[in-house]
């Protein structure tokens, strides 16, 4: 400890404990007042009901996306078992398809997904660098190989996201740390980013969603932010910033945004396990609470979904349950 | 994990900076104030720690304090599970698999008594292994990335790390280890998906390859369980370890020992040291049941401790026999290596044979069956038993007893196994399927079938009741005729040489009394040829012949059993007798085949069987056979049943006038047996030792066609048939097919008897000795009857139609239903024979094919008149009071019977002799025959023309004919015809002015004819019945008393066809008589053209002293002397002198300087001036022609 130090080494250390002390003191008042103390907001949202681990056959391992269609009905990736699995808009088991492999309809540590307005399931099949387009009954429609960077570092697609507006398909190469911007066409007419700490640039970003004007928003993992572009990938802005705090991020890994577009983060680490709400510009709005105030943690939120009816999705990877909430107001 | 509290004793100059650093720290946050981008540009490395420490965030380390967003941490752990968790969820890598699905290596255990902890590798404070054990967050330096150190205490990229506890499982297979470093095979995808990977090297298998230390299910941390469900699997070592990893996909069993699949050994339970035999779920061999991974016996193939040596015979007990044979290499080939280059003795017992893996394709043979031929068992036999390898002394020679051959082709083979084509026993169920092998018949572990234990333990020479055999061979072949049961009715016949000739040896030098009866003939290895023949084979005509007379020869011990000159004849083709038999047919090897069609003496004799009705062996005595036995293997008996087995064609035969049973019963044959004792055939053919060609039975005279003189053997004076003898004029029997038309079906023959196309008409032409009718094929009736022209033996019928006349005078044929058929126009009319045609068809109204009284075969009354013969044979019928009266010649006709070539006429018409025989040499006259083909009524028609069977369409009954049919020989063609066939330079006419076809086609001559009808010819003369002698002319004449002037006034004369070229004004005096000097044409050579100028009497006869007149310049024949053709055949054109029917051009002059001489050309155009015609187109020198 360091004051036992000063006792052996410096005899005068009284005085200078003393002004040493009110400089930490001042200096974390000045520090402190930035960042002024104000009182945290609860999102209320009511809980619904949960898709258990065992609610399907075999069990759901660590599940990492989820999405509902027009028709209501819940899909699950469920990479570990290399499946989807379907439920019902109340949690029932429906139906299931999908195996480990590399041929149509089969995936490989798949860690993303989305539906588009027709029901047709996009898969990101990570490890096999590959976007897959699948019909609700399992068969393979389409395929988009992720070509690798330009140092030749396979692609790694842990989420895609359907701009069916701009018809748009944004993937995110997440080992590659960029975006790709595809057109109807599945031609890739962007490439976003790359490793680094500036604007523009990731850290293993993750997942990410649209706004009604067709801004992306990705989550930039290890870069601890989450960044903007607008539909045509340039950039906009950045939301949060390092650490613990309220509206900080410390493993900000999922994100989705409301129907009232404002922008929801999960902290995947165990010990947070929040969802923070923001506005489009960053201000923090709150944090996902229940119905008494209690601010709700997660084990790990690894993808978030707000469906048609404005409920809410979580994903908790680690107890591989899926929760649905939703908003109180 | 590391706690804060083990960060201890810092320096003092550190708390300097610290308190510097606190001092500024203002300074450096306005910095950040002002300048924020600069804060994201540089990496917080306080944050780089604590995104994993997430303890040390400030706010915990520091201030000691919580967020609004996190409770205050106090254990002072520097990061957990979780944290790992927040980035290998997928965010960095995922490894939700592999760390938190499945199963790792054990933690918070004590270690067991196997493995060695070193000191670097720290339990927990309860002596447990932990993660710590093998993990620091702070690993060793490495060049490979994190992903492979994983944050390891030490270096692991052989898994060293492992090896530093599990000390025993290294050491390769010196230790009883799986080799670990070994590259030899590529690490398959299957192991790198569960997590196994090779070493540094590529490919080099380590400890990690099999095991890993996270992400199974296994307990002993294998990638792929070797034990699922309770059942042990191969998958694990077939990953790498293929079915065959030298032969790959060619199956499990193929150069490899069988695992994961069912079998019908027994399998102990336990090894002989009492360890469990692990095996599959049902029983089946794994590589873990032979194989040990770990703890195996040292210096193996990591084979399991506990098994025997060698571990073979714990299976498989009955090959252990093997032992002290001379199939155990230790004994009897000491040096001989393997396919690693190794001897038996280091190799083990069954290794010289065999080896489990990378072994040849058959049973898992261990010698190089490379460059060896055959089936599997004979490839693998021959790795020894060959020249030059360690077996060479026991070799089995080009002629052994075949392998590779179905077993179902034997009876009783069941007995013994059968093997797939890769050499696979087949014990049960399936076994005719299987083929026949040499391990059929040998034991090759066993040395003697009788005593199951091992060998002499020397080298001894085998016999028939060892040597490996399955089953002793005794003295009755008890070995041979157990798959071969049907062959036991040999025993005691006169073919087991026990009976017949107990002394004689086989080409081994043993008799059968030593080897038993089949060995007489037989030999199972190193015979002679072909069915394994234990004889010494002579030259013969097939295999099978040479089979038999290796005994049936002179000075051999069957030459009492000789089959003659005169005998069935063999390699024939059964479908020269219609083929069709129930006896076997033999292909040219000599083997019995169903593509085969060939007789061979084993077609009718089974040498196995001595009668073919009685079941069981023979009579154990010599005896003389009959049609009965013989070894035939059917009876020929009183009805030739054998024989008419093949030759089902013959057997109509029976109960005509030719089965001597019925006829001649006590005609013998020259074995003096009676037909009733020979059979129906008997009386006439002898399978052995006949006395003329077709094993004829009877004696014949020789001289003369053999074919024929089989028939006169009977068909003479005193013989047998003498009612029936052929004399006088008869069908010719010494003329081949070209005399008549050149076709036939039916069958010639050579001198000798033999059938060929090139041959001769002989009896058997027209008479199938075997056949009674031809239209009927049917026996006889039994009783003799005097035949018809539908039966008598004929080949084929003569009524209706004249069929077998007609196969080979086809053209004669057409003769029916003209009015040259009797049948059709005078069917009461009788030949010389006193028959019509209705009896004896058509042919027979003018024609005898035996016996007839004249040439020519003619088979009517010929008149009295003079002329040839073919003039007389026409006579026969158009003369006064016969059939054909209303047809005659009268004297004004186209002379006959006179040679053409006397007034220098060649022609392709017939020409012949006085005596009617056809003669085209310079004598040949010209006949009624010439022009007229008696037996064709038009010769550009087919009406009447039709093959055998046709049914013909019947000519108008007595039509008149015309010049298109008539019974002429040529149709009637522009400038070719009957007529211009002679007359060549006639034939110029056509198209010219002077056919009347062409300017007056209704014009008709002196018979009321049109050229239409009677030709173009026919216009100006006539062939028969003319009214004037001289140019049979055919038209009215004028009276004028130059008959070639009138000639030309039957036309060119007011009123007929030509009045418009009236040219007898000015014309040329035709009173004028020269001198006799013929005049020649200046274009001479050319052999169309006239050479002189010809003049005439006024008879109209040619006359070197005569009168000019019309022909004498004109050729009427001819328009222009140059052209044989008209110029116009579409229209008439106006002549000039150039043409004209000129005999030569006027347009020079030429004509009349031919006979006036050239002065006369002066004179002319001394008086002449030019024509307009000659202004227009003549210069002299210069050609000139009008028109095209």
């Amino acid at each position: 400890m360091p004051h036992l130090l000063f006792k052996k080494k410096l005899p005068l250390a009284h005085f200078r404990n003393v002004l040493v002390s009110s400089f930490i003191v001042w200096s974390v008042f000045f520090l402190g007042s930035g960042k002024q103390a104000t009182a945290l907001e609860i999102i209320q949202v009511k809980h619904l009901f949960d898709i258990q681990k065992d609610s399907v056959i075999p069990p759901l391992d660590q599940p990492s996306a989820v999405a509902v269609d027009r028709q209501k009905k819940i899909w699950v990736l469920d990479g570990v078992n290399s499946r989807v699995v379907c439920f019902n808009s109340t949690g029932k088991y429906l139906s299931q398809f999908g195996q480990k492999g590399t041929d149509p309809g089969e995936f490989k540590s798949p860690l993303g997904m989305s539906i588009d307005s027709e029901g047709r399931i996009y898969i990101a099949d990570s490890k096999n660098h590959r976007i897959q387009i699948i019909d609700q009954e399992g068969k393979a429609i389409s395929e988009v190989y992720i070509p690798p960077d330009k140092y030749g570092c396979l692609a790694d697609p842990t989420d895609i996201v359907i701009d069916e507006k701009k018809q748009h398909y944004i993937i995110v190469d997440n080992d590659n740390h960029r975006l790709l911007l595809y057109n109807k066409k599945l031609e890739l007419i962007r490439e976003i980013g790359g490793v680094g700490y500036e604007e523009g640039n990731f850290r293993y970003p993750y997942t990410a969603c649209i706004d009604g004007e067709g801004n992306i928003y990705v989550t930039d993992v290890i870069n601890t932010r989450v960044q903007v572009f607008n539909s045509e990938g340039d950039y906009i802005r950045s939301l949060g910033e390092w650490g613990i705090e309220k509206g900080q991020f410390f493993r900000p890994q999922s994100i989705c945004m409301d129907k009232k577009e404002r922008v929801l983060v999960g902290e995947n680490y165990a010990k947070i396990g929040l969802i923070q709400v923001f506005d489009s510009q960053g201000n923090l709005l709150g944090i996902i609470g229940d119905s008494q105030g209690k601010k709700l943690r997660f084990k790990v939120p690894a993808d978030l979904y707000v469906d048609q009816q404005n409920r809410l999705y979580v994903v908790q990877m680690f107890s591989s349950t899926i929760s649905v909430f939703s908003f109180i107001n | 994990m590391y706690s804060i509290e083990k960060m201890s004793n810092r320096k003092f100059s550190l708390y300097y900076q610290f308190f510097l650093f606190l001092f500024f720290i203002p300074f450096i946050q306005t910095i950040f104030v002002v300048f924020p981008a600069f804060g994201q540009m540089v990496p917080n490395s306080a944050k780089e720690c604590a995104i994993c420490h997430f303890r040390w965030l400030d706010q915990f380390y520091h201030e000691g304090r919580g967020t609004d967003l996190v409770e205050y941490q106090k254990e002072r752990v520097a990061a957990s599970e979780m944290i790992c968790y927040s980035c290998h969820n997928g965010i960095l890598v995922d490894s939700r698999e592999r760390f938190w699905a499945k199963r790792g290596h054990r933690v918070n255990m004590k270690p067991s008594e196997k493995v060695v902890i070193p000191e670097e590798m720290p339990l927990d404070e309860k002596g447990e292994i932990t993660c710590g054990t093998c993990h620091t967050a702070h690993g060793v330096a490495d060049e490979l990335r994190y992903q492979q150190t994983i944050y390891l205490r030490f270096c692991n990229r052989n898994s060293e790390i492992c090896m530093k506890c599990h000390v025993g499982k290294q050491g390769g297979i010196k230790t009883g280890n799986h080799p670990i470093g070994v590259s030899t095979l590529p690490i398959p995808t299957r192991i790198q998906d569960n997590y196994g990977r090779a070493g540094i090297k590529k490919d080099a298998v380590i400890c990690e390859t099999c095991h890993t230390v996270h992400g199974t299910t296994d307990k002993n941390l294998l990638v792929i369980p070797n034990k699922t469900d309770d059942a042990y699997t191969a998958l694990l070592c077939e990953s790498c370890h293929t079915a065959n990893p030298s032969i790959q996909g060619q199956g499990i069993g193929i150069g490899t020992h069988p695992v994961d699949d069912q079998h019908q050994l027994k399998l102990p339970s336990h090894w002989k040291d009492g360890s469990p035999m692990i095996t599959g779920q049902k029983g089946e061999v794994l590589c873990i049941t032979c194989h040990s991974p770990h703890n195996a016996r040292e210096d193996t193939s990591i084979l399991v401790k506990g098994a025997q040596k060698p571990i073979c015979i714990d299976c498989h007990k009955k090959e252990k026999y093997v032992i002290n044979t001379e199939h155990d290499l230790t004994l009897s080939a000491p040096a001989e290596l393997d396919l690693s280059s190794k001897v038996g003795l280091q190799t083990g017992l069954c290794s010289a044979c065999h080896r489990p893996h990378n072994a040849e394709k058959y049973r898992l043979w261990s010698r190089p069956l490379s460059g060896l031929k055959g089936d599997a068992g004979s490839q693998m036999c021959a790795s020894c038993h060959q020249s030059r390898l360690c077996a060479q002394k026991k070799l089995i020679g080009r002629y052994s007893h075949p392998v590779n051959e179905k077993m179902s082709k034997v009876q009783g083979g069941q007995k013994f196994p059968s093997y797939t084509d890769q050499g696979q026993i087949i014990k049960q169920g399936a076994i005719e399927q299987g083929k026949i092998m040499c391990a059929t018949c040998h034991n090759p572990h066993q040395w003697d079938p009788q005593k199951k234990k091992s060998g002499p333990g020397q080298l001894t020479e085998g016999d028939a009741s060892n040597s490996f055999l399955r089953m002793a061979n005794d003295d009755n072949s008890s070995f041979c005729l157990a798959c071969h049961e049907s062959k036991k009715a040999v025993l005691k016949t006169d073919h087991d040489l026990r009976i017949s000739a107990q002394e004689e040896k086989n080409s081994l030098g043993r008799t059968c009394h030593q080897e038993g009866p089949c060995s007489a003939c037989h030999v199972v290895h190193n015979a002679q040829g072909g069915k394994l023949w234990a004889r010494f084979l002579p030259q013969a005509q097939d295999p099978i012949s040479s089979y038999c007379e290796s005994c049936h020869r002179e000075k051999s011990c069957s030459q009492k059993k000789l089959v003659g000159i005169n005998t069935h004849p063999v390699v024939v083709n059964i479908d020269a007798v219609g083929g069709k038999t129930t006896l076997p047919l033999f292909n040219e090897r000599g083997k019995v085949s169903s593509q085969g069609k060939l007789v061979t003496c084993a077609t009718c004799h089974n040498v196995h069987d001595w009668k073919p009705d009685k079941e069981g062996m023979g009579y154990g005595k010599n005896v003389e056979g009959d049609g009965q036995s013989s070894f035939l293997r059917i009876a020929n008996d009183y009805n030739s049943t054998l024989c008419l087995d093949c030759h089902s064609n013959k057997a109509c035969v029976g109960k005509t006038d030719h089965d001597l049973r019925f006829i001649l019963s006590n005609e013998k044959n020259i074995m003096e047996q009676t037909p009733a004792k020979s059979g129906l055939c008997g009386a006439c053919h002898l399978p052995h030792n006949g006395a003329s060609i077709l094993m004829f039975a009877k004696e014949i005279n020789y001289g003369g066609d053999v074919a024929n003189l089989l028939c006169t053997s009977c068909h003479k004076e005193k013989g047998c048939a003498e009612k029936k003898i052929i004399s006088g004029n008869t069908h010719p029997m010494d003329k081949g097919i070209k005399e008549a038309d050149g076709k036939t079906s039916l069958p010639l023959y050579m001198p000798d008897g033999t059938k060929k196309e090139e041959g001769k008409v002989a009896c058997a032409s027209c008479h199938s000795a075997h056949q009674w009718s031809s239209t009927n094929s049917a026996k006889g009736t039994g009783k003799n009857r005097e035949g018809t022209a539908n039966d008598s033996f004929l080949r084929l019928s003569m009524l209706p139609e004249p069929v077998l006349c007609e196969n080979c005078h086809t053209e004669e044929a057409q003769v029916v239903k003209t009015d040259h058929d009797m049948g059709k126009m005078f069917s009461e009319e009788k030949n010389i024979q006193n028959t019509t045609v209705k009896e004896s068809g058509v042919c027979s109204a003018c024609h005898l094919v035996h016996n007839a009284p004249e040439d020519n075969m003619w088979a009517r009354e010929l008149p009295a008149v003079a002329g040839s013969l073919i003039t007389r044979e026409c006579a026969s019928c158009h003369y006064q009071g016969k059939v054909g009266e209303k047809k005659l010649i009268a004297p004004f006709s186209h002379p006959t019977d006179i040679p053409p070539m006397d007034k220098e006429i060649a022609t392709n018409l017939p020409l012949y002799t006085f005596s009617g025989a056809i003669d085209q040499s310079a004598d040949g006259l010209l006949t009624c025959n010439t022009c007229h083909n008696p037996h064709q009524w038009s010769p550009a028609e087919s009406a009447s023309k039709g093959n055998s069977g046709e049914v013909r369409v019947s000519l108008e009954k007595n039509p008149e004919g015309d010049i298109h049919n008539s019974f002429l020989r040529l149709p009637e063609k522009k400038r070719k015809n009957l007529c211009t066939d002679c007359h060549k330079n006639k034939q110029y006419i056509c198209n010219s002015e002077h056919d009347l076809a062409f300017v007056a086609i209704e014009e008709k001559n002196i018979q009321g004819k049109t050229i239409e009808e009677s030709g173009v010819c026919s216009g100006c003369h006539l062939v028969h019945n003319g009214p004037f002698k001289n140019l049979l002319w055919a038209r009215q004449l004028p009276a004028e008393k130059d008959f070639m002037l009138a000639t030309c006034l039957s036309c060119h004369h007011e009123g007929k066809c030509a009045e418009k070229k009236l040219a007898f004004l000015g014309i040329h005096p035709s009173s004028f008589v020269y001198t006799g000097k013929v005049t020649q044409f200046r274009r001479m050579g050319n052999n169309d053209f006239q050479t002189y100028f010809p003049l005439y009497d006024k008879k109209g006869n040619k006359s070197l002293i005569g009168f000019v007149t019309c022909p004498t310049c004109h050729n009427v024949h001819q328009w222009d002397p140059e052209s044989k053709v008209y110029p116009d055949e579409e229209k008439n054109i106006e002549g000039d002198p150039r043409n004209s029917f000129l005999r030569n051009s006027g347009a020079d002059f030429s004509i009349c300087l031919d006979c006036h001489g050239f002065e006369a050309i002066l004179r002319y155009k001394n008086y002449h001036v030019p024509s307009e015609w000659q202004k227009k187109y003549w210069k002299p020198g210069q050609k000139v022609k009008i028109g095209r």
